[in-house]
C-alpha cells in the first residue's frame, strides 16, 4: 500500500493530465466534490480553505489522491503504468538486443558468404563434395547461433555453465532462444506490443518468460516495475471485480425482479390471487405510474451505473449538488424507491406465498419485546416500531418524527397512493446533517478509542442472553457469516448470524450485514433501518408492516425468531427479514452514504481505498502479494477456536471484540465506508438466496468457463494450438500462473494486433476472475463453515 | 435379549463415534497450523509422483505407438538437400542476389529448427522427481517457471485439476501461516524493539504516549463541545422538535469524549503494568521494519542462492522477487546448474528452494499484513487530523 501511495506521488505529475481529463469526465466524485460546495459542507471547505492555505494543499493533495484511488484513475493508472513500462524497457533492452541479434545476423550473412563462395568455387558440382563443405559450414552456423543465444541468456549469470548438455539447457535459455530464434531476423527485438505484454505480464504476475530482461538495468528496472505494479495491478482488479460483482448482482436481480414481475402479471390476469396485499401492490395507482414514468425517465442516467454503488454516488451526487428537496427527493431517493418498489413486489409474492409466517410474525415480534429493547405493543400496529427508533435513535430522531408521522398518515389513511406521497415527502426532507455529521462523529470517535462500541456489543450481549436459545445454539456454529468483516462484524453477527442460519441458510450474512452496520455507523443504522421499515408499512400496509417488524426482529435483536418451527413458516419469517433487511440496508445505505458524503467525501474515498484490497477478495491476483489474508486470518483465526466451551463463547468474542485490537477497531471502521457497497451486495444476494436466486455459483462458473473457452477457441484458431493447449493456455494465464510454453507472442508472426489482444484478453479476464471471486467468496466461505458446523456439530453431539 | 442387543449397541456406538472423532480430530488438525503445512507438502509431494507418472508413461506410450515423432530430425541434413536443391536448380543462371534470398530463407528455417529443438529440450529427463516437485510447487504457488512443462495432453489435464484443487489449499497455508508470523513477529517485536522486557523503558514511554494522548483528547473534546452546540443549535433552528434529542446527542457525545478522556487519566503503575504485560495485538508494526524484513528476506536469498546456483547478486535478488511475487519468468531457475550435475545435489537444492519459496511467500504475507496494517491505522490518524482540523475550522 505505502508503494502504491509512493508510486502515486511519484507520478501525479505523469498522470497529471490523465487526471485531468478525468476531472472533468469522471462524474462521480467530482461532482459529488462540487455539489459539496453548494451545501454547508461545502461553506465549510471554502472557509476552511480561505483561513488555512496549508489545509487546503492537502485537501487538494487528498482531492488528486481520492481522484487517483477511485476506480477509473485506478484503471487509467494502470494503463498509464503499463504503458510506460512498454515504453521503458525497449530502451533498457533494446541494445543490448540488437547486438545479439546482429550477432546472429552477422554469423547467418557469414555463412551465406560462405556457400556462395563454395558454390563458386567448385567448378564442378559434385554433390558429395559440396555437401561435405556446405554441412561444415552449416554446423560453424548452428553451433554460432547457440553460442549466441547461450551467451545472451546467461550474460548476467557470468559465463552460465553447461556448455555440454545443450539438451538439458532449460530456463533461461529457452527463453532467450525462443527470443532469438524467432526475431534475429528483426533489429529490433523488443517492439512496443511485445513490451506492453511484457509488463502486463509483469504487474499481473503472470510472468509468461517469453521475454525477459537480460540486462542488469532491465532487470533492476523489473523489480522496482514490479514493486510499484503489482499492488497497483491489485488495487485495481479487486475495486474493478467489486464493481463488476456488484453490477451482475444487481443485474441478476432486475432481471429475476422482472421475471418474477412478468410472472406476477400473468397471476394477476388469473382471478383468485386477490389477497389484499397483492391488491394493495397491484392497483396501479397514478402516483405510481407517475412514478415508473420517472423511473423511466432516468433510466438513461441509472443505466451508466448498474452497480448498486452507483446508485450511491447517485445519491449524493443529487443530494449535494442540489438544495432543492423535490430534486433529491426524486433523484436521490428514488433509486432506492425504485428497486424498493420490484422488490417490495417480491415481497408481497412472497407473502401471498407464505401466508402462514404472520404468526410467525407475532412470536418474533413478543420475542423482540422480550429482548431488551421495550417495546410496548406486540401487536403489529406502528407504536412498536416508533418507540423502538425513538428510543435507539435519539439524535437522528428528528427525521424519524417526521417518519413516523408519515408513517401515521399511512396507518389512517392506509392509501397506497396517500402513503406513498408522505414517505416520499418524509424521505424528501432534507435531513438535518449537522446531527449526522456530529452522530458519525462521535460514534467514530468512540471507535478510535481502545475501547469500541462498549454500547452496541453490550446490546448484542443483551440479545444473546436474553434468549438462552440463542447462545446455547450460538457456539455450535463457527464464527458468524461475516466473510470479510471486520471483528465489530464479528461480535455483531455473531448474535445475529447462528439463528438465522439455522432457520434460513442465507438470511444471515445478510442480517450480520445489516448489523454490521449497526456497528459501523451506529445510530445512523438504525434510523436508516427505521426508514426502511417506515418505508415499507407505508407503502404497503399492516402486512407489509408486520414484514417490517419481523425484520426488525430479525435484524436487530436477531434473538427471537424461533428455532426451525414448521419449515414453511421458518421460510417465510426467512424471506419476510430478508426482504425486509434488504429493504432496510438500502435504504440505510442511503442515509449512510449520504452522511459520509456530506461529511468528508475524500476520506471516504481514502478509505475505500485502503479497502480495496481488503474488501473485495480477487482471490488469484491476490496471491502474488497476499493483501487478502487479513481476511483470511479472520476467517480462519475463528474456525480455529475452542470449540468446545458453549456458553461461555459468545461473551467471550464479544469480549475479545470489545477489548480488541486496535487493529480490529480500525478495520472495523475500514470496513464501515464499504458497507454500503457490501451490504447492499449482500442484501440483494441474500434476498436472492431467500427466494433461491442469488446469483448462482454455477452461473459464475459458466461466464468464467465460456470466457475460457472464447479464448481457447480464438488462441485455438490463431495459434494452431489444439483445444487442450489452447484451454491449457488460457487457464494457466488466467490463474496467473504463466509457464511460458504456449505464448501466443512466440508464434505471432502476424500483425501486432494480436499482441494487443492477447494483453486486453489477459487484463478483462482477470478482472473477470475477480469480480467471480468476490461474488463467490461469500457463499463459498458460507458453504465451507456450513461443513465445518457439521463436523463440529456432530462431534459435540457425541 | 433386548439387554445385550443394547449393551451391544452401547459398545458399538462409542467405537463408532470414536472413529469419527479420530476422523474430525484428524481434519481438524490437518487444517491447523502445522497440518496445512504438512498438507502442503504432501500434496506437493503427490503431485509430483502423479505428473511424473503421467508424463513419462505418456511418453513412452507415444513412443510406442509413433516412434517417428522422437527421432531427432536431422535438421542440418534438411536443410543440406534443401540448400543443393537450390543450388543445382539455380545452376544454369547464377543470380546471386536471387540465389542469396532464397538460401537465406533457408537458413533462417534451419536458425529456428535449431532454436526449437533447444527450446523444446528432453521431453522426458526433466520429469525426475525434483524436477516435478518443482513444477507441482510452481502450479500451487501460481509462479509458474516454466521451464518443465506438460507435454501430453492428460498432463495438461491434470495440471488444471491440480491448481484448482492447489491453489486454495496453498492460499489456505498462505493466510495461516502469514497470520501466526505476523503474531509472532508482533510479539517478538514487542518485546525486542519496544522494550517491553526491560520494564522501566516501557514504563517511560507509555507515560510519554499518554500524556500525548491525552492532550490529544482534551482537543478533542473541545471539538466536540463545539461541534455538539453547534449542532444542536442548527437542528433547534431547523426543526422544533428536535431539541430534546440533539441535548441527548450532546450528552452522548460528551459523555463519549468523557470517556475518552478517561482512559487516559488512569496513569497508575499498576495500569502501565498491565499495558506493558497486555496483548501484543494492539501494537502495530511500522512500515519500513515490514519493508526491512521483506527486503533482507530477498537479500538473505539472493545471497543464498548465490551460493548454490553461481548467481551473482543482482540475479539472485532479481530472481527472489520474481519468484515470490510469482511472476516467475522462468529465465533464472533454481537447480539449473545442478540438475546437469550428480543427482543428490539436485535434491538437496530443490528441497533448499521449496523451503525458501513456502517460507518466503509466507514472510511475505506476513509483511504484508502487518503493512496493511500500519497503513490502515495511519489513514485513519490522517483522517481523523483531518477531522479536528475541519472541525475546528467551520466551528
Amino acid at each position: 500500500m505505502s508503494d502504491v501511495e509512493q508510486a502515486i506521488r511519484a507520478k501525479q505529475q505523469q498522470q497529471q493530465l490523465n487526471c485531468g481529463i478525468d476531472d472533468e469526465t469522471d462524474p462521480d466524485p467530482d461532482a459529488a466534490e462540487s455539489g459539496a460546495g453548494t451545501t454547508e459542507v461545502g461553506a465549510r471547505t471554502t472557509a476552511s480553505l480561505a483561513a488555512k492555505p496549508s489545509s487546503g494543499l492537502r485537501r487538494c493533495c487528498g482531492h488528486t489522491l481520492k481522484l487517483l484511488i477511485s476506480t477509473p484513475g485506478l484503471v487509467l493508472l494502470v494503463i498509464g503504468y503499463s504503458v510506460l513500462g512498454a515504453l521503458i524497457f525497449p530502451l533498457l533492452e533494446a541494445p543490448q538486443d540488437l547486438s545479439k541479434s546482429a550477432a546472429i545476423a552477422k554469423s547467418r550473412e557469414d555463412c551465406l558468404r560462405e556457400l556462395w563462395i563454395i558454390t563458386e568455387k567448385l567448378n564442378v558440382l559434385y554433390e558429395r563434395n559440396w555437401t561435405m563443405l556446405v554441412h561444415e559450414q552449416l554446423r560453424r552456423f548452428e553451433g554460432s547461433i547457440v553460442a549466441a543465444t547461450r551467451q545472451g541468456s546467461a550474460g548476467g549469470a557470468g559465463g552460465g555453465g553447461s556448455v555440454g548438455g545443450g539438451g538439458l539447457f532449460q530456463g533461461g535459455s529457452a527463453s532467450a532462444l525462443g527470443h532469438f530464434g524467432y526475431d534475429a531476423d528483426d533489429s529490433q527485438s523488443w517492439t512496443f506490443s511485445e513490451a506492453l505484454l511484457y509488463s502486463v505480464t509483469v504487474i499481473t504476475t503472470i510472468g509468461h518468460g517469453s521475454l525477459t530482461p537480460r540486462t542488469a538495468a532491465g532487470k533492476l528496472a523489473t523489480i522496482f516495475y514490479a514493486l510499484v505494479g503489482v499492488p497497483l495491478m491489485l488495487m485495481c482488479l479487486s475495486s474493478l471485480g467489486a464493481l463488476l460483482a456488484d453490477g451482475l448482482q444487481c443485474t441478476y436481480v432486475r432481471l429475476c425482479c422482472q421475471l418474477q414481475r412478468h410472472q406476477e402479471h400473468r397471476r394477476k390476469s388469473t382471478p383468485g390471487a386477490s389477497t389484499p396485499t397483492a391488491s394493495t401492490k397491484m392497483t396501479p395507482t397514478p402516483l405510481t405510474k407517475s412514478r415508473d414514468k420517472k423511473k423511466e425517465k432516468e433510466k438513461g442516467s441509472k443505466r451508466r451505473m448498474a452497480n448498486c454503488k452507483g446508485c450511491k454516488y447517485d445519491a449524493a451526487n443529487s443530494e449535494t449538488s442540489l438544495n432543492d428537496c423535490l430534486e433529491y427527493g426524486q433523484k436521490g431517493k428514488l433509486p432506492p424507491d425504485k428497486r424498493e418498489g420490484g422488490e417490495c413486489r417480491a415481497i408481497v409474492r412472497m407473502l401471498i406465498v407464505f401466508p402462514a409466517h404472520v404468526q410467525s410474525h407475532a412470536n418474533s415480534n413478543a420475542n423482540a419485546n422480550a429482548s431488551p429493547n421495550p417495546m410496548g405493543n406486540h401487536t403489529l400496529s406502528q407504536q412498536p416500531l416508533v418507540k423502538y427508533h425513538t428510543i435507539h435513535m435519539q439524535p437522528a430522531s428528528g427525521k424519524h418524527r417526521v417518519l413516523a408521522s408519515g408513517l401515521q398518515d399511512a396507518a389512517v389513511g392506509n392509501l397506497v397512493t396517500g402513503s406513498e406521497a408522505s414517505t416520499l415527502e418524509a424521505i424528501t426532507l432534507p435531513p438535518p446533517p449537522a446531527y449526522q455529521t456530529a452522530n458519525v462523529h462521535a460514534v467514530r470517535r468512540a471507535k478510535f478509542v481502545t475501547k469500541p462500541l462498549p454500547h452496541e456489543i453490550n446490546a448484542l450481549m443483551d440479545c444473546g442472553t436474553g434468549s438462552p436459545d440463542l447462545s446455547g445454539r450460538h457456539d455450535l456454529l463457527p464464527p458468524p457469516h461475516s466473510g470479510a468483516a471486520a471483528a465489530v462484524a464479528a461480535a455483531t453477527g455473531t448474535a445475529a448470524g447462528p439463528m438465522l442460519s439455522y432457520t434460513a441458510a442465507a438470511t444471515s450474512p445478510q442480517l450480520s450485514s445489516g448489523i454490521k452496520v449497526a456497528a459501523g455507523t451506529g445510530a445512523t443504522m438504525v434510523a436508516g433501518r427505521g426508514a426502511a421499515t417506515a418505508a415499507t408499512t407505508a407503502l404497503h400496509d399492516n402486512s407489509f408492516m408486520a414484514a417490517g417488524v419481523c425484520g426488525m426482529a430479525g435484524g436487530g435483536p436477531a434473538a427471537p425468531l424461533p428455532p426451525p418451527p414448521p419449515v414453511t413458516t421458518a421460510a417465510g419469517t426467512a424471506t419476510a427479514t430478508s426482504a425486509a433487511a434488504t429493504l432496510s440496508a438500502l435504504l440505510s445505505a442511503n442515509s449512510t452514504g449520504t452522511v459520509d458524503i456530506m461529511e468528508d467525501e475524500d476520506e471516504q474515498e481514502r478509505e475505500r481505498l485502503s479497502n480495496c484490497p481488503h474488501g473485495t477478495p480477487s482471490r488469484v491476483p491476490l496471491i502474488a502479494s497476499p493483501l487478502a489474508v487479513p481476511q483470511d486470518s479472520t476467517l480462519h483465526r475463528h474456525p480455529l477456536q475452542p470449540l468446545g466451551r458453549k456458553t461461555l463463547l459468545l461473551t467471550r468474542r464479544c469480549h475479545r471484540n470489545a477489548s480488541g485490537t486496535l487493529y480490529d477497531s480500525t478495520t472495523a471502521n475500514n470496513t464501515e465506508t464499504s458497507d454500503d457497497e457490501e451490504y447492499m451486495q449482500h442484501g440483494s444476494e441474500q434476498f436472492d438466496s431467500a427466494e433461491g436466486r442469488q446469483v448462482p455459483i454455477s452461473l459464475v462458473l459458466l461466464i468464467l468457463a465460456c470466457y475460457i473457452c472464447v479464448g481457447t477457441v480464438v488462441f485455438a484458431l490463431w495459434e494452431n494450438w489444439s483445444l487442450v493447449d489452447g484451454a491449457y493456455f488460457c487457464f494457466v494465464t488466467l490463474s496467473t500462473i504463466g509457464y511460458g510454453d504456449f505464448v501466443p507472442a512466440r508464434s505471432f508472426n502476424g500483425p501486432e494486433l494480436q499482441l494487443y489482444a492477447c494483453c486486453a484478453y489477459l487484463l478483462l479476464g482477470l478482472v473477470l476472475v475477480a469480480m467471480s471471486f468476490s461474488i463467490l467468496e461469500t457463499q463459498l466461505m458460507w458453504k465451507c463453515k456450513r461443513i465445518a458446523v457439521r463436523l463440529k456439530l456432530a462431534r459435540t453431539n457425541a | 435379549m433386548s439387554s445385550r442387543r443394547s449393551s451391544f449397541r452401547r459398545r458399538e456406538k462409542p467405537a463408532f463415534e470414536r472413529f469419527k472423532d479420530h476422523c474430525r480430530h484428524f481434519t481438524a488438525f490437518m487444517f491447523s497450523n502445522v497440518g496445512i503445512i504438512l498438507l502442503v507438502t504432501f500434496y506437493i509431494i503427490g503431485g509430483a509422483f502423479i505428473f511424473q507418472g503421467i508424463e513419462i508413461f505418456e511418453y513412452e506410450k507415444l513412443k510406442s505407438a509413433k516412434p517417428h515423432r522422437f527421432i531427432a530430425r536431422n535438421f542440418s541434413g534438411e536443410c543440406l538437400t534443401r540448400i543443393w536443391e537450390i543450388t543445382a536448380e539455380n545452376i544454369s543462371f547464377f543470380d546471386h542476389h536471387a540465389y542469396r534470398r532464397r538460401v537465406n530463407d533457408v537458413l533462417l528455417d534451419y536458425q529456428r529448427a535449431i532454436v526449437k529443438k533447444q527450446l523444446r529440450g528432453p521431453d522426458v529427463e526433466q520429469w525426475s522427481f525434483s524436477g516435478a516437485f518443482l513444477y507441482s510447487l510452481t502450479v500451487i504457488t501460481t509462479i509458474g517457471y516454466g521451464n518443465i512443462t506438460p507435454q501430453s495432453e492428460w498432463g495438461k489435464l491434470v495440471t488444471i485439476l491440480y491448481a484448482i484443487i492447489g491453489m486454495p489449499l496453498f492460499l489456505l497455508y498462505l493466510s495461516n501461516i502469514g497470520d501466526v508470523l505476523a503474531k509472532s513477529f508482533k510479539w517478538i517485536y514487542s518485546k525486542v524493539c519496544l522494550c517491553r522486557i526491560c520494564p522501566g523503558v516501557a514504563k517511560r514511554r507509555i507515560i510519554r504516549e499518554r500524556r500525548k494522548m491525552r492532550q490529544l483528547a482534551r482537543a478533542l473534546q473541545m471539538h466536540d463541545m463545539e461541534n455538539a452546540r453547534g449542532s444542536s443549535s442548527y437542528t433547534s433552528t431547523s426543526s422544533t422538535t428536535t431539541s430534546n434529542s440533539s441535548s441527548s446527542d450532546y450528552t452522548r457525545s460528551s459523555r463519549q469524549s468523557s470517556s475518552l478522556v478517561d482512559i487516559p487519566y488512569s496513569d497508575s503503575d499498576s495500569d502501565i503494568e498491565r499495558e506493558i504485560r497486555g496483548s501484543t495485538d494492539e501494537i502495530t508494526v511500522p512500515v519500513t521494519v515490514c519493508i526491512f524484513v521483506m527486503v533482507g528476506y530477498i537479500l538473505w536469498g539472493a545471497l543464498l542462492f548465490g551460493r548454490w546456483e553461481d548467481w551473482n547478486y543482482l540475479d539472485g535478488s532479481y530472481f527472489c522477487l520474481i519468484s515470490l511475487s510469482s511472476i516467475g519468468f522462468g529465465d533464472l531457475v533454481p537447480g539449473d546448474r545442478v540438475i546437469t550435475a550428480d543427482k543428490d545435489k539436485v535434491e538437496v537444492s530443490f528441497i533448499l528452494c521449496a523451503i525458501y519459496l513456502l517460507l518466503g511467500m509466507a514472510v511475505i504475507a506476513m509483511c504484508f499484513n502487518l503493512m496493511q496494517e500500519q497503513v490502515v491505522h495511519n489513514i485513519r490518524a490522517i483522517k481523523r487530523g483531518f477531522k479536528a482540523c475541519f472541525r475546528c475550522r467551520s466551528s
